[in-house]
Parts: structure tokens; C-alpha cells; sequence
């Protein structure tokens, strides 16, 4: 233990950087003349143990914020020296980070066009659905107008409006072209009618309600016009769909595309791998300024992507402002949403160091000095 | 310190690299390896480097048993043991200063005591002036002398050397063996690959003579 305080203590002496003379590396060197054997730093019975002792010979006497120092200092390096080399290449480097910018851009460019049919779904549709209650023939007026004043007081109707069979004769006859033909009747055919516009448009909601409307007494028949709806619903599911199938095949792309590179990069740089491993460096050493490379480019690429994005979001606003105008929906113009971002963001990371991992992993493995 | 007990080494194309080579230096002990080209030299400094496993036999170095390291626990028996190369090994793309740094950076040292350690390391071997240097503006033997560097800065108990002196002039070749003497006068175990037997007399140390694989002298000590 007094040896490695001493150890510790002259290290310390000497880690004053560039202040550094002549007379404290000539101390420096004399502590060659007292190596400690090899026998003395290890156990014996156990081979993890001859590790771990061999990693603290080399690290003496460091307190665990120490190591952390040491992580953070390794990782700074580390992501610096390989932001470089990517900046010593900067046409190979651009060509990688557009393939991924503009691959990430791809779903993202199909979340605005679906954000766009979710306006229109979302708030945009509340004011067209109604439900059209057909009361039964032998409903009287006092009635109905009684269960249109119920129906109006339920918390998922917005409003409700009772259409007498007179005034529904009435509008038949102005707007059907065959008011004539309900003049050779004796009697009114037509029944009474309650028109509810609901609080909420969500298909399910609607749907509910719709269920609950056909089982009240003196009510023959509810119809509710969701044709369109229904449609625009399935063409958003399948935008849906798209989008994670679309999504999940343009990740493995994004893979291969990092991978490629990486793999590369490493096939480049196999005679520096082998002299690492020489000197004792491990599989883990190596890997890490791949990490780093295939980190940048995802992070570059999802930045790239972002501004895509942000670009695409800018040119079609004005359409998305007509069509919010049209169902009286506000719109705001913006970036990205946070969401978007993150995913653009972490996504591109993500698929850059996992690229680098699966490419480069395998490869530094089977190279031997 | 490094202990062979009957160790072969044949290889997938029916080459026998080394055939029942039994020998055992002791710690502070500085050893000289001579034979022709082939005789299995290099293989023999390959196998206590890890680099190729045995075929039979068992090999000790350092108290770590070899045939008993697993992948992951090689990296740390690398870095107990210093090594020097005919063909030096040097980054091309990397400074004298970065290439010897690399030994320090793999194990673990902070960036302050890699920088005092390199630059004593550098001026220990006389190359201090020459650390922002690439290996491409450097001579045959100031890359050497950066390669020795290297090897000493991580301060190894072993230190390996596979024809240092084999590109080297007369002159060159007695600097860099005394450099390896003073070493091992301050009790560092050295295995010195070399087929200069002049330099080998005049250095009287033991000799290992291998031949066609086998250990013909110098193994009882």
C-alpha cells in the first residue's frame, strides 16, 4: 500500500502537464530502475483476480470519482479524435450524413401529412357528425320536444334539435322536388325527428353514443352518416401502418448504410487495430471511436433530417391553414414538435451506434495482431 | 518469469513451428533467442504475446498461466509486457509523441500522466526534440528508438524484442543494446530475438539456440 501512495504521490509530481523539465523526467525515468515484479502485482488463484490486479497497477490507488474523471476524459477524447476523422473526409462524411438525413426525413415528411388527415379527424370533424333520431309514428309532440330537452341536458350532446313532422313536410317539400306527392296522402307520413350533434367526434365516442341512442323507448331508428369518416379513419390507419412498416425498413437501411461505412472505416484502419491490440489494448478500446463515428453520423443525419422536416413543415403550411380553415380548426405554423424531434434526434443516434456496433463488433474481434 | 514446459506449436499447414521447447528465465534475466530464419523465433515470441496459442505444452509468464486466459484477460497481460519490432509498428498517421502515448492510452492512465510519462519516455530515449514528428521524416533508427519508447513508457517487467536491430547499422545496433542492458541491469526481464551472434557474443548473455523448431542449447540455467 505504501508503495502505490508513493507511486500515487510521484505521479501526482509529475502530472503537471507541460511544466514538466528535465530534471522531473529524469525522476520519471529513474522509477524504471525499480519495477515491481510481475509475480508481486498479481494473485495467483485466481486469473480474475491476476486482472483485476493488473487494471489497478495501472490505475494506483484511484477513488471511484477518480475513475469517473478518467471515463469522462476517455469519452471526451474519444468523441473528439472521431468527429475529426470525420471532418478530415468531409465528402464521404456528407454523402453518409445526407443519406441519413434524408432517409430520416422520410417518415418524418409522412408524420406531417398524417398530423395534417389527425386535424381533420381530431377537431375538424366535430361540427359535421349529427346523429338523426327517427322517432316511432306514435310519439306525440309533447313528447318528443320532452326527449329532446333530455337529450340536450347529456353531457355527450352538444345540442339537439326537434324537427316536427310538419316542419320535416315542409322541408321535403322544398328541397326533395316531390313536395307534390306527399299531397295525394291523407296523413303526414313522415315522423318526428331529433338531430344531435355530439360532444365529442372521436369515431369511437360517436359510435358509442350511437349504441346508446337505439335503445331508447319511442325511438325507431338512429342514422348516423360516418361513410366518410369511416374512410378517412381507414386511409389514416393505413398511414399509420405505413409509417412503422415504412419506418421499421428504412431503421434496417439506416443500419446497413452506418454499418457499411463503419465497416469500411475499420477494414481502413486494421494495421492501427492490430498495433492497439499489441500493446494491450481490448476488443472494447477499439470499438469505442467506431461508437463514437457512427454516434456523429446518426446525430448529424437526425439534425439534417430535423431541418428537412422543418423545411417541409414551412412549405406546406399554407395548405394545412386552408384546410384547418375549412373545418374551422386553428393552425398554428411551427417547427417540429418535441416528439418529432426526439424521435429525429435519438433515432438517428440510436442507429448510428448500433450500425457501428453490429458492423464493427464482429470485425475488430477477428482481427489479431 | 517465463516458463515453457513442452511446448509445441504446429500449424494448420502442417508447419511445426515449435517442437517440445522446454526453458524457464528467471526475473532481472536478460536471455538472447538466435537461430536461422524459421527456426521459430518470432513463433516463440508470438506465443508469449498471446498471439497464437500453443498446440501442447504450457507457458507461464509472469505468474499469469497462458493456456488458462480467457479472450477478454489477454489486453491486461499485454500490457504487463513491453515489445519491440524489426519493423517498428509505428502509426504512420500518428506523431512520435501520439505513438507512444497509445500504450498509455489503452491502459487506462490520465491524459497529464500520459503526457509526463511520453515525454520522459522520449527523452530517455533521446527523441524529445522530434515528438510532433510523423514516423514518415524519422530514420530507421530514431523509429526504433521511438519503438523502444513505446515499450518502456507502460514500465513493463518483460521486455521483448524481435530483431531490433535487424535494419540498423553496427553502431545503431550497440546503442540499442546497451539501452537494453541498462533495462535489464535495473531488473527487467529481456527475450532478445536476433540472429547477430557477433552481437550476442559481445553482449554474454545466455543464448537460446532453436533450430528447426527445437531448443538445441541454452535451456538448462
Amino acid at each position: 500500500m505504501s508503495k502505490r501512495k508513493s507511486s500515487r504521490a510521484e505521479n501526482t509530481e509529475r502530472s503537471s502537464g507541460d511544466r514538466v523539465g528535465r530534471v522531473e523526467r529524469k525522476a520519471a525515468v529513474t522509477t524504471w530502475r525499480k519495477p515491481r515484479p510481475l509475480e508481486e502485482r498479481v494473485r495467483k488463484d485466481s486469473l480474475d483476480a491476476q486482472v483485476r490486479a493488473a487494471r489497478k497497477t495501472a490505475r494506483p490507488g484511484r477513488s471511484a470519482l477518480e475513475d469517473w474523471r478518467w471515463l469522462a476524459q476517455l469519452h471526451r477524447r474519444t468523441g473528439r479524435d472521431a468527429l475529426t476523422r470525420i471532418l478530415v473526409t468531409p465528402l464521404a462524411s456528407l454523402m453518409t450524413v445526407l443519406v441519413l438525413g434524408l432517409a430520416l426525413a422520410l417518415p418524418a415528411g409522412l408524420c406531417v401529412v398524417l398530423d395534417a388527415f389527425r386535424l381533420v379527424l381530431g377537431e375538424g370533424h366535430a361540427g359535421s357528425v349529427r346523429l338523426t333520431l327517427y322517432l316511432e309514428q306514435g310519439v306525440s309532440d309533447e313528447r318528443a320536444r320532452d326527449m329532446k330537452t333530455q337529450l340536450a341536458q347529456d353531457p355527450a350532446v352538444l345540442q339537439a334539435i326537434y324537427i316536427t313532422p310538419e316542419q320535416g313536410a315542409e322541408d321535403f317539400r322544398r328541397y326533395s322536388g316531390l313536395g307534390s306527392a306527399l299531397d295525394l296522402l291523407d296523413v303526414n307520413p313522415l315522423p318526428g325527428v331529433i338531430e344531435l350533434e355530439p360532444v365529442e367526434a372521436a369515431a369511437e365516442a360517436v359510435q358509442n353514443l350511437h349504441e346508446r341512442l337505439k335503445t331508447l323507448s319511442g325511438v325507431s331508428q338512429v342514422r348516423l352518416d360516418t361513410v366518410w369518416l369511416e374512410r378517412l379513419v381507414a386511409l389514416l390507419e393505413v398511414g399509420e401502418r405505413l409509417l412503422q412498416g415504412g419506418g421499421a425498413l428504412i431503421g434496417l437501411m439506416l443500419l446497413l448504410v452506418v454499418g457499411n461505412t463503419i465497416r469500411l472505416l475499420v477494414a481502413n484502419r486494421r494495421d492501427e487495430i492490430r498495433v492497439i491490440k499489441l500493446v494491450g489494448g481490448s476488443d472494447g478500446f477499439v470499438l469505442l471511436p467506431f461508437l463514437y463515428t457512427g454516434f456523429w453520423y446518426g446525430l448529424t443525419g437526425g439534425c439534417l433530417a430535423w431541418l428537412i422536416t422543418a423545411a417541409l413543415r414551412f412549405l406546406v403550411s399554407d395548405s394545412m391553414a386552408q384546410l384547418a380553415g375549412l373545418y374551422h380548426v386553428p393552425f398554428q405554423p411551427g417547427l417540429p414538435d418535441w416528439h418529432l424531434s426526439l424521435f429525429l434526434l435519438a433515432g438517428g443516434c440510436a442507429v448510428g451506434v448500433l450500425g457501428a456496433l453490429l458492423a464493427a463488433w464482429s470485425q475488430i474481434r477477428r482481427i489479431r495482431p | 518469469m517465463i516458463v515453457f514446459e513442452h511446448v509445441s506449436k504446429r500449424f494448420p499447414n502442417g508447419y511445426t513451428g515449435l517442437d517440445n521447447v522446454s526453458l524457464h528465465i528467471r526475473r532481472g534475466e536478460m536471455v538472447f533467442l538466435t537461430g536461422h530464419s524459421g527456426a521459430g523465433k518470432s513463433t516463440l515470441l508470438r506465443l508469449v504475446l498471446l498471439m497464437d496459442r500453443p498446440s501442447s505444452g504450457r507457458i507461464q509468464v509472469g505468474g499469469y498461466s497462458l493456456s488458462r486466459l480467457r479472450r477478454g484477460q489477454i489486453p491486461a497481460l499485454r500490457r504487463h509486457i513491453g515489445v519491440v519490432f524489426q519493423d517498428h509498428q509505428l502509426l504512420a498517421d500518428r506523431s512520435v509523441f501520439e505513438n507512444v502515448a497509445i500504450a498509455l492510452r489503452v491502459a487506462d492512465f490520465y491524459p497529464d500522466e500520459i503526457d509526463s510519462r511520453v515525454r520522459a519516455a522520449l527523452d530517455m530515449v533521446g527523441l524529445l526534440d522530434r515528438a510532433a514528428l510523423f514516423p514518415e521524416a524519422l530514420s530507421g533508427g530514431e523509429l526504433q528508438r521511438v519503438g523502444i519508447a513505446r515499450a518502456m513508457v507502460t514500465r513493463p517487467t518483460v521486455l521483448l524484442a524481435d530483431e531490433p536491430t535487424g535494419n540498423l547499422d553496427p553502431a545503431l545496433s550497440a546503442d540499442i543494446m546497451q539501452r537494453f542492458n541498462k533495462y535489464n541491469q535495473a531488473g527487467m526481464t529481456i527475450l532478445v530475438a536476433t540472429h547477430d551472434l557477433d552481437l550476442v557474443r559481445q553482449m554474454g548473455h545466455r543464448t537460446l539456440t532453436l533450430e528447426k523448431g527445437r531448443l538445441v542449447s541454452g535451456a538448462a540455467q
